[in-house]
């Protein structure tokens, strides 16, 4: 370039600079933009093995102050200490959000439930320890820890329930909704572990198949045949992860099932059923099941080949399989249509995009079979 | 061909090439931007999203159609009480804790219930039940063929949630809220 700038720079800069706006200005806008996308989604990888240290300044999260980031940091370099994995944290920071909010509460008398004390309001009269030991984070997160080791299949169960066969509180579902705000103060303190494998000690990120340490897995391992309202399906509002029919499929993550039915219905207008694969011609989700997550989200499962596992009103725990995928209703062969919603809606205003939604949880959608 | 290399040495020849040499190191560094955007991945992989047409690319929405066919509502006995009467009853024995043992304060929750909800709570102290009373009217709201009750009470707020089992309300989870 020097040789040609020394007989013409001006000539260069003017032509350049031409070139560039006219022929690739948006190109270069639209890769800036894609690129902040991309990182925003996906910084800090999904944890490592370096030790939490508690003393280090700590960004906040949401409304929470310094305090109660350092609690938080504790609750981690307890478990990390114990060699409990990440999992595990996830469920200590529910815990304690739910009972103190982090904040290692005294005993606050009238306000107070009974004499419970500390981060996880643990009770003296039942055995936790002295109040002295209970109001030191560590002591109180080695005890809650050692307590929740003890819950049989803590790593694969719900958080709440895992939560609630430790604290024996009288509210035993109010875990659930700090699931997600657990996982992102984890993913902010330790470098994205709730986005690791949830029960490995040795964090890596979470492949198609396995529980990610935020709660969430892969409805079916498959890649993704079609998208989210593409150029040739704007009004399709989930994905298709192509898969053989009979095909597992599993919950996305804990939740509630809402809805769970067969919508199949003829040109006709008549009840086509799903006891027979349907068709391009037939309308309708055929069996399908509809789960109700903490914090309002709600995941879609289509097209699946016989009547579901799982009944309106079940509790189901992530990754618990909750039918087999096929080919009943709007479809033209064996596929899993997959919705990801919104503020606890089913329509095409609550519906987002799957793959990003499933990336921001921890379990990305698309991976090979 | 000498007169083509004596017009390249004009001004206009020199712009020329320029031209040519600048569309060139643009048009390899977009390949290679294009590149880096597809190739580098930065945390969990994730498979490039298929948009081009898939074999069932004709099918529009193939989600719930609710078009032409009635959703079944949750079917209610005849007789069997409603949401918020099930609700109202099962507050009434989750806040009646104090002077109650564990069994008691279980026995009166049972008939609004389901058995689910009565194992969660089974070694739970009714004394850590952190409020007396309801300060309020309670909301109902269907999510599907469940229903969310919320119940304001002193100290916070209560959400219930209904199922119907056999064709009765009952309530299967218990959340709070402390204001």
């Amino acid at each position: 370039m020097s040789p040609i700038s020394r007989v013409r720079p001006g000539l260069l800069i003017a032509i350049a600079a031409t070139l560039v706006l006219v022929c690739c200005g948006g190109g270069v806008v639209a890769f800036f933009l894609n690129a902040s996308d991309d990182v925003s989604d996906q910084a800090g990888g999904c944890g490592s093995g370096a030790a939490i240290n508690v003393d280090a300044k700590f960004p906040n999260v949401g409304s929470l102050g310094p305090d109660q980031m350092r609690n938080a940091a504790i609750i981690i370099s307890v478990g990390q200490q114990l060699k409990v994995p990440p999992r595990g944290w996830v469920i200590a920071i529910a815990t304690a959000l739910q009972e103190s909010r982090l904040r290692n509460l005294p005993n606050l008398g009238q306000n107070n439930d009974h004499d419970s004390v500390g981060l996880f309001q643990q009770r003296p009269s039942q055995g936790w320890g002295t109040i002295a030991q209970i109001m030191d984070p560590v002591y109180s997160s080695r005890k809650f820890y050692e307590k929740m080791l003890q819950v049989e299949n803590w790593e694969t169960r719900a958080l709440t329930d895992v939560a609630q066969a430790v604290q024996r509180s009288a509210f035993p579902d109010a875990y659930a909704k700090h699931e997600l705000f657990a996982s992102l103060i984890v993913n902010t303190l330790a470098g994205g572990a709730a986005r690791a494998v949830g029960n490995l000690t040795n964090l890596r990120c979470a492949a198609a198949g396995e529980i990610a340490a935020s709660g969430w897995t892969v409805p079916a391992k498959g890649p993704i045949v079609s998208g989210f309202r593409t150029a040739s399906r704007p009004t399709h509002q989930g994905v298709d992860i192509g898969v053989p029919k009979g095909t597992p499929v599993h919950a996305a993550a804990a939740g509630t099932v809402i809805r769970m039915r067969c919508n199949a219905i003829a040109p006709n207008g008549s009840d086509w059923g799903c006891d027979r694969d349907g068709s391009p011609q037939v309308l309708g989700c055929g069996w399908y099941v509809d789960i109700l997550h903490p914090g309002a989200y709600v995941t879609r499962y289509c097209h699946m080949v016989s009547r579901p596992l799982v009944n309106v009103g079940d509790q189901v725990a992530p990754g618990q399989q909750i039918g087999w995928s096929g080919s009943t209703g709007h479809s033209s062969g064996p596929h899993l249509h997959f919705e990801t919603h919104i503020n606890g809606g089913e329509t095409k205003d609550t519906a987002v995009d799957p793959i990003r939604f499933m990336q921001d949880m921890g379990a990305p959608l698309g991976a090979a079979p | 061909m000498r007169t083509v290399l004596r017009l390249l040495g004009t001004r206009y020849g020199i712009g020329l090439i320029l031209a040519i040499v600048i569309l060139g190191v643009v048009g390899i560094a977009k390949a290679f931007v294009g590149d880096r955007t597809t190739n580098i991945p930065i945390g969990p992989v994730v498979s490039p999203v298929s948009t081009a047409a898939a074999p069932d690319s004709s099918l529009g929405d193939d989600s719930v159609d609710d078009t032409a066919t009635a959703v079944p509502g949750p079917s209610l006995s005849v007789n069997a009480p409603t949401a918020d009467k099930v609700a109202a009853r099962f507050m009434a024995a989750w806040l009646k804790h104090s002077g109650v043992t564990g069994e008691q304060w279980r026995t009166a929750l049972k008939p609004n219930a389901t058995t689910e909800l009565l194992a969660k709570l089974k070694d739970t102290d009714p004394a850590s039940v952190p409020a007396d009373q309801v300060t309020g009217p309670i909301h109902l709201a269907l999510q599907g063929s469940i229903t969310q009750a919320d119940v304001p009470v002193n100290g916070g707020t209560v959400h219930l949630r209904l199922v119907l089992v056999k064709g009765r309300w009952q309530v299967d989870g218990i959340d709070w809220d402390p204001s």
